[in-house]
């Protein structure tokens, strides 16, 4: 880890390689208007000559299965990929979402790169691709969701003190949980309680998609079984 | 998760990899195979009797030679636009296009040249050329589809639309060489539209392939 420090210390530089024009926002932004990003501008911006040596060599050593130069590679870019997207977006609460697609993109996709070729268009292809999706993400989320500042009031159940039949309480939620198979219940843990994504899940177990995605299925479908069709 | 955690995590799991051939080889070595299996679709079907003929006729070389170039260029586009930024500059999509467009127009041109229209319902047989087409076509499809898999598409309906195009003109070239009849109806509705058919189906699926190929 120490040479990590070492590493990043050297490259931090590298996390500021974009110096990207600032686009649109025409006039300050009103005090009532909602967090919407500005239109995004997709002009890849190079990295210096230095940069994109260093970012090169790192890659190659990270194709190698060099985990400390993909460490300090991996750190540099998710700070380029925060300062890229702010620079287009504004500041939005999402930037870190941007950098980890991105990450988990480089990740998957670290064998298409080729060290003939600049490591600046690679990088940028995918960390523009990543902001795109996150962008659609976040739009259609904000377009059906309820901010909590107008959340509604819970309504009270029947009569004091009765308890919900529907509501599972953790005990029983965690003895449910206990009796899945392993697999299962780590998929079901990372998505429903440790709050990761479908994508994070595949990249960490090793597993497409779709396969966490029936997994994932199969483990609510018994455990719906389980706590008697009121874990809906 | 942190993206700390995500870095850590994720430089925790890195193994080493070979990277990807250069896309122009990778093309090259589908377009062997696409070849040899256009060939078998040939030896299947059966060559026309006239074929050392039609080969010296311009007409029916320039229908050949528009099927090559457009599978030639359209498996390079789809395997460049399977590795992030290797597309430099879109010159070789648009050529790719442009090819199929002028596929598009020779083959127009020919049926009002005709001057008998589209034989949909009066001729039997251009359903039966065009199920060869895309029978042809799926073996490449298939191996075209893995190729791309093993790459990062991050434009997936040029991707798939491109595919999709390499692998129906090699099926489109061996309907040419083993069919007999040169009606231009024929050859529009049998051999040229389920190439286009292929691209635009390529374009349909790309949420599914996208879900497929988890980019």
């Amino acid at each position: 880890m120490v040479a990590l420090v070492g590493h990043a210390g050297d490259l931090t530089h590298l996390g500021n390689a974009t110096r990207p024009e600032r686009t649109v926002a025409a006039g300050p932004p009103r005090e009532d208007a909602p967090a919407r990003p500005n239109r995004v501008r997709w002009a890849p911006v190079p990295m210096t000559a230095r940069q994109e040596q260093e970012a090169t060599a790192l890659m190659i050593r990270a194709q190698q299965g060099d985990a400390a130069a993909y460490a300090t590679l991996l750190t540099v870019l998710a700070s380029t990929a925060r300062h890229y997207a702010r620079n287009r977006v504004g500041d939005v609460a999402w930037l870190d979402d941007v950098a980890q697609e991105t990450l988990l993109t480089i990740h998957s996709a670290r064998h298409t790169y080729d060290a003939r070729r600049p490591f600046a268009p690679w990088f940028y292809a995918i960390l523009s691709s990543r902001l795109i999706d996150v962008l659609r993400k976040e739009r259609r989320v904000s377009a059906r969701e309820v901010g909590t500042d107008v959340m509604p009031e819970p309504v009270p159940l029947a009569t004091p003190g009765q308890r919900d039949p529907a509501v599972v309480d953790s005990a029983q939620l965690k003895s449910a949980l206990d009796t899945l198979p392993d697999r299962q219940r780590e998929i079901v843990s990372a998505l429903k309680l440790h709050d990761q994504s479908v994508r994070e899940v595949s990249a960490r177990l090793g597993m497409s998609e779709s396969a966490v995605k029936v997994t994932a299925h199969r483990g609510y479908k018994a455990l719906r079984r389980l706590l008697g069709g009121k874990a809906s | 998760m942190r993206t700390e955690d995500l870095i850590a995590d994720l430089a925790g799991r890195v193994t080493p990899v070979r990277p990807l051939l250069p896309p122009a080889v990778r093309a090259l070595a589908w377009f062997a195979l696409a070849a040899a299996w256009g060939g078998v679709g040939v030896a299947a079907f059966g060559a026309r009797s006239d074929l050392t003929v039609r080969l010296l006729q311009p007409d029916y070389l320039w229908i050949a030679a528009l099927a090559v170039l457009t599978s030639m260029f359209a498996v390079v586009v789809s395997l460049i636009l399977s590795i992030p930024g290797a597309e430099r500059t879109p010159v070789l999509r648009v050529s790719t296009v442009g090819i199929l467009g002028l596929w598009t127009a020779t083959m127009v041109r020919a049926v009002v040249a005709a001057g008998r229209g589209l034989p949909v319902s009066t001729d039997p047989h251009w359903p039966v050329c065009a199920m060869r087409v895309l029978v042809v076509g799926v073996l490449p499809a298939l191996v075209l589809w893995v190729m791309i898999r093993r790459g990062t598409a991050l434009r997936l309906g040029w991707t798939a639309a491109m595919a999709a195009l390499a692998a129906a003109s090699v099926g489109a070239l061996a309907v040419h060489v083993a069919c007999p009849l040169d009606d231009p109806g024929h050859g529009f509705l049998g051999h040229f539209v389920p190439v286009v058919l292929a691209a635009a189906m390529g374009i349909a699926a790309r949420r599914r392939l996208a879900r497929s190929l988890a980019v």
